[in-house]
């Protein structure tokens, strides 16, 4: 049978977010079962200058995410735009994992969750704890990425907003 | 919700600028492309390059049909949604016999089970079908190998099709013939199949399922055979019920049909069956597992969620089968 061998450099900010809400979703996901069909990948090399961080050889992939950020001297900032501030706990993470992602090629950056029609902006920082957790978060993802089946529904509110809802419930 | 856009006439598909246009001696128009989710075409229609570009980008599948009504072939948009371990998984699927059974002989459970309903229908209206019923309920699938099932899948046709004397006086049947049909109740049936199988075929589009590894029927054959598996559950309540509420209520009657070397529907004749094929596949029923209303036309791709669910291990498939 098949078996999904996912790389540790194939992780996205998107699979942490999934991670985080629902592990069916994070293995559809990975099994390339995406029933987003019209988000095209956003590929941050292309947004952060070559010339600028010439030891950034790596390409960090930011799928489903609205973001922009900012150059400051020697730290960049991140802001992912989000549409409200609940249902955060999957962009949170989200977000911290492109921090951590950067930070491991030495790179300072600072993220920002902003939620324009609330008008707040929440300030995202990584901490020793946080990076622990992404540590481990990782470590699961390419475990669940092994499973020869989708983990079962998680029958939450939240399914009802999930575009896989139709998949999972019938 | 998109519809389906039916071409009736002659004439060429082009593209003009990011605007799909369809031109002959009498018009000139645009073709609202983000309206349409398929075209079918019933005359004879040319596509240019730029047309057939613009119609696969935006992923909308072109079906060709005679003047006969019958399905002659589809420009299939490139694959987009792809998924390496569903493909794998639907092929060792179907190359492991118990599994290929089981899918097959649960697809002709939910054909018969459908047959059965479609005539209790009719029953109930005071046709006298008792006997075709009887003889669907009685009809055993032997599930041995994949040719028994198939074998059991042309009897229950044997049994169900008959029963369309009963129903309807205006157009006896027969025996159920194909090309070219002769007379008019087999050029309906021929008509409303191949209708079924280019909706079933876009519905297949939307999922990850590929459209040619199917389970009842052989792969080999010249169609996309996974779309003739799932069509064989719906053609009762979708394709039969169609027909008889056409034949019925007289919307079509012997004026709606012409005979050269076959019988086959005219213009007038075809733009009717399709308008109530179009409501019928719009008709929408609350679906007891998602707690809310969907469309017959939905109903055909849920059953590709289905199958995903049965070939990636997630949940043992089970056809559909009319619960109302
Ligand atoms: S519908 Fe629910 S169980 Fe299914 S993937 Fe979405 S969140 Fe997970």
């Amino acid at each position: 049978m098949i078996n999904m061998i996912l790389k540790e450099s194939e992780i996205t900010g998107v699979m942490v977010q999934y991670f985080k809400v629902c592990k069916r979703e994070l293995w559809f996901y990975i099994n390339q079962i995406n029933m987003n069909y019209d988000n095209d990948d956003i590929e941050i090399g292309k947004l952060i200058h070559e010339n600028s961080y010439k030891r950034e050889k790596k390409e960090i992939r930011l799928e489903n995410l609205v973001f922009d950020f900012v150059k400051n001297k020697n730290e960049i900032e991140i802001y992912e735009i989000k549409k409200s501030s609940k249902l955060t706990i999957g962009g949170s993470y989200q977000l911290y994992f492109y921090l951590w992602t950067l930070k491991k090629s030495n790179i300072n950056a600072k993220g920002y969750l902003v939620y324009p029609k609330e008008k707040k902006k929440k300030l995202i920082e990584l901490n020793n704890e946080i990076i622990n957790e992404l540590n481990e978060i990782t470590q699961d993802i390419i475990e669940i990425a092994k499973q020869k089946k989708p983990p079962k529904p998680i029958n939450k509110p939240y399914c009802k907003k999930c575009t896989y809802y139709e998949l999972c419930m019938i | 919700m998109k519809q389906p856009l039916n071409i009736n006439s002659n004439g060429i598909l082009y593209r003009k600028d990011n605007t799909l246009k369809y031109t002959n001696k009498e018009v000139d128009k645009t073709i609202p492309i983000h309206a349409i989710n398929e075209i079918n075409c019933y005359g004879k229609v040319s596509l240019k390059s730029g047309a057939i570009t613009l119609l696969q980008n935006e992923k909308i599948i072109v079906n060709s049909f005679n003047k006969y009504g019958h399905y002659q072939g589809s420009l299939y948009p490139k694959i987009t949604l792809n998924s390496g371990t569903t493909i794998v998984k639907q092929a060792l699927a179907y190359n492991n016999p118990d599994q290929r059974n089981y899918i097959a002989q649960e697809i002709v459970q939910g054909m018969k089970h459908n047959m059965r309903k479609t005539l209790m229908y009719y029953s109930k209206k005071g046709k006298n079908v008792t006997e075709y019923i009887e003889k669907i309920e009685k009809e055993p699938i032997l599930n041995k190998n994949i040719n028994q099932i198939l074998s059991s899948e042309g009897k229950l046709w044997q049994h169900y099709y008959p029963a369309f004397n009963e129903i309807t006086k205006n157009f006896p049947l027969k025996k159920r013939e194909f090309r070219p049909p002769t007379n008019e109740m087999n050029a309906l049936i021929s008509f409303g199949n191949s209708l079924l199988y280019t909706t079933t075929l876009s519905e297949i589009y939307h999922t990850y399922l590929h459209p040619s590894i199917s389970f009842l029927h052989e792969p080999r054959e010249r169609r996309f055979s996974l779309a003739c598996d799932i069509a064989d559950i719906f053609k009762p309540i979708i394709v039969s019920r169609t027909i008889f509420k056409l034949v019925n209520t007289n919307m079509i009657n012997k004026k709606s049909f012409k005979d050269d070397v076959g019988v086959y529907l005219t213009d007038k004749g075809r733009q009717k069956f399709i308008e109530e094929y179009n409501n019928k596949l719009k008709t929408t029923i609350k679906h007891p597992n998602l707690n809310k209303k969907v469309s017959y036309r939905y109903l055909i791709r849920l059953e590709g969620y289905k199958l995903i669910k049965h070939i990636l291990n997630d949940k043992t498939y089970e056809s559909f089968k009319a619960w109302w």
